[in-house]
């Protein structure tokens, strides 16, 4: 910016009076030399000149000017007021600058400034200040949509942007149980999807809180829950278990080796009572490991520990009955087939 | 541009804290022990087993019964105070007023209906069939939901009965 304005000085696009500097020139000079209230005092002086604010690079320097007390003097604090005059400054510049000299430069910083509302918008979620970051971000995508002709980055960053409000509020909801803020979630995750349907995280987020809330509501049944009652909550229970389903696909779809997707397919299965479907997920994610399959390795410890303890208390019939109960779940076990042998050899020795 | 990848990354980490949980698997006997104290509940037995603990006895499935334990056993049934009991074997299994059998255990299910026949013993199990094996009430799976099935014959056999609720809400009953 420093290098244009001097072209512009040198070339004698002042407009002094009697030889006098210019506002516009004496403003400058006082940004030039850091010394950003005089430049302002200046620049403020410049703009109310009849003649200087028809001059493109008169709110051009100032929308600089009111950028350093934005970025230095508030230390871009996202309340300054400097920030949306700087914008403004650019804006008018624009409008006045038929030649299009500066237009590309305005353009840039007014960008800049864009992602600073879009980092605003960002930070305003830790502190679940959910308007405000909603303001900023509007913000964001309005400038840029009006000067960013390829707008590269917009649907991404406005993904990214509603897939951590869809955790911030996430947050929320785990703290504060309500159906205004589950649906927050929802609302937020959804308009992440509608940007990219292949997007892992939305539908991930999604899949999984549709499928919590099902737990939750089985988890926190009363004890002495009523029968019709307990029916009506597994229908609402199957509802969101379904609704679930097909998020975790998809993200299963888009990331198949991620452990996290494929324990959610095993819950959900789980929880719909559909055990096979279950059961493979779960070996999946075993195999995923690198271990073998874990839920079915328990089954068969147990089923052996159960039969050998029969068979240490002489009880070699009902020993045998708990083995071939195993076998059948888990025909191709070496194990409980030789113990099925060797008890029934004992039979026939009592015999 | 640089910040903001920092930012949106930092929050995109915190996502990581909301997912699938072991708590899941427990659904199921929390599904089932509140099925069982409804069943405590709905049907009546014969004078002489309402003095006393509420017996109520598993076999098979160490998820319910610790279930039953945490949430149940300060509770009662009308006057009496439950106590839940876990069996391993058929021939620990004492005379309750009602016996879980799980899954791995149903080959149980007919020595069990056996030995409690001249009691009032409200044998539930959870594999297809085990109605016509002894058993009084057992659990089904439909439309994706926890269900139950129910013999009135067998209940009858061992003196109990059952309450309309708990008939109307059956999904079959025989």
């Amino acid at each position: 910016m420093v290098r244009t304005i001097s072209i512009l000085l040198l070339v004698g696009l002042f407009t002094g009076v009697n030889g006098q500097f210019a506002n516009y020139q004496k403003a400058f000079r006082a940004y030039k030399e850091k010394k950003l209230d005089l430049a302002l005092q200046y620049s403020d002086s410049s703009i109310a000149s009849e003649y200087e604010r028809k001059l493109p690079y008169v709110w051009h320097l100032r929308a600089f000017v009111l950028n350093e007390h934005f970025r230095i003097k508030d230390q871009r604090n996202p309340n300054s007021k400097f920030r949306p005059m700087a914008i403004e400054a650019f804006e008018k510049s624009m409008k006045l600058d038929s030649a299009g000299e500066f237009l590309d430069k305005n353009k840039r910083m007014i960008l800049q400034l864009a992602l600073g509302y879009f980092n605003d918008g960002a930070e305003a979620l830790n502190d679940r200040k959910f308007e405000i970051s909603q303001g900023y971000f509007d913000r964001y995508v309005e400038l840029t949509k009006a000067y960013d002709k390829i707008q590269l980055n917009l649907k991404q960053n406005s993904m990214m942007y509603f897939n951590v409000v869809g955790a911030a509020r996430s947050r929320v909801y785990q703290q504060y149980k309500s159906r205004a803020n589950f649906d927050k979630v929802i609302e937020a995750y959804s308009k992440s999807i509608s940007l990219d349907s292949n997007n892992y995280n939305a539908n991930y987020n999604l899949g999984i809180l549709y499928y919590n809330q099902g737990v939750d509501l089985i988890l926190e049944l009363d004890a002495e829950t009523p029968l019709e009652k307990l029916i009506e909550v597994q229908d609402k229970c199957v509802r969101l278990f379904s609704k679930s389903l097909p998020y975790m696909k998809k993200a299963h779809e888009l990331d198949p080796r991620n452990k996290e997707t494929i324990v959610g397919l095993a819950g959900i299965y789980y929880n719909m009572n559909e055990r096979k479907k279950s059961q493979f997920y779960d070996d999946m994610a075993a195999e995923l490991e690198g271990s073998p399959k874990s839920t079915d390795e328990k089954a068969v410890a147990e089923a052996l520990k159960q039969g050998k303890a029969l068979e240490s208390a002489g009880r070699y019939d009902e020993a045998l009955r708990a083995y071939e109960a195993a076998s059948s779940k888990f025909p191709n076990n070496k194990e409980i087939q030789a113990q099925i042998r060797k008890v029934k050899a004992l039979i026939d020795q009592k015999r | 541009m640089h910040k903001i990848i920092v930012i949106i990354l930092t929050n995109l980490f915190a996502i990581a804290g909301v997912k699938a949980q072991d708590k899941d698997r427990k659904t199921r006997a929390n599904l089932k022990a509140i099925y069982v104290y409804n069943f405590a509940t709905l049907v009546d037995w014969p004078s002489k087993y309402k003095t006393g603990n509420f017996t109520i006895g598993v076999m098979g499935d160490d998820d319910l019964y610790d279930l039953l334990i945490r949430k149940y056993s300060s509770k009662s049934v009308g006057s009496q105070p439950m106590k839940i009991k876990k069996f391993v074997f058929k021939a620990d299994a004492e005379r309750c007023h009602i016996i879980f059998v799980g899954e791995s255990k149903s080959y149980l299910v007919p020595a069990l209906a056996q030995k409690f026949k001249a009691h009032s013993t409200l044998i539930v199990s959870e594999k297809n069939g085990m109605l016509e094996s002894g058993s009084i009430i057992n659990f089904i799976v439909r439309d994706n939901k926890q269900a139950y099935e129910l013999s009135k014959t067998n209940a009858s056999r061992h003196k109990l009965t059952v309450g309309k609720t708990l008939t109307n809400l059956a999904s079959n009953i025989r």
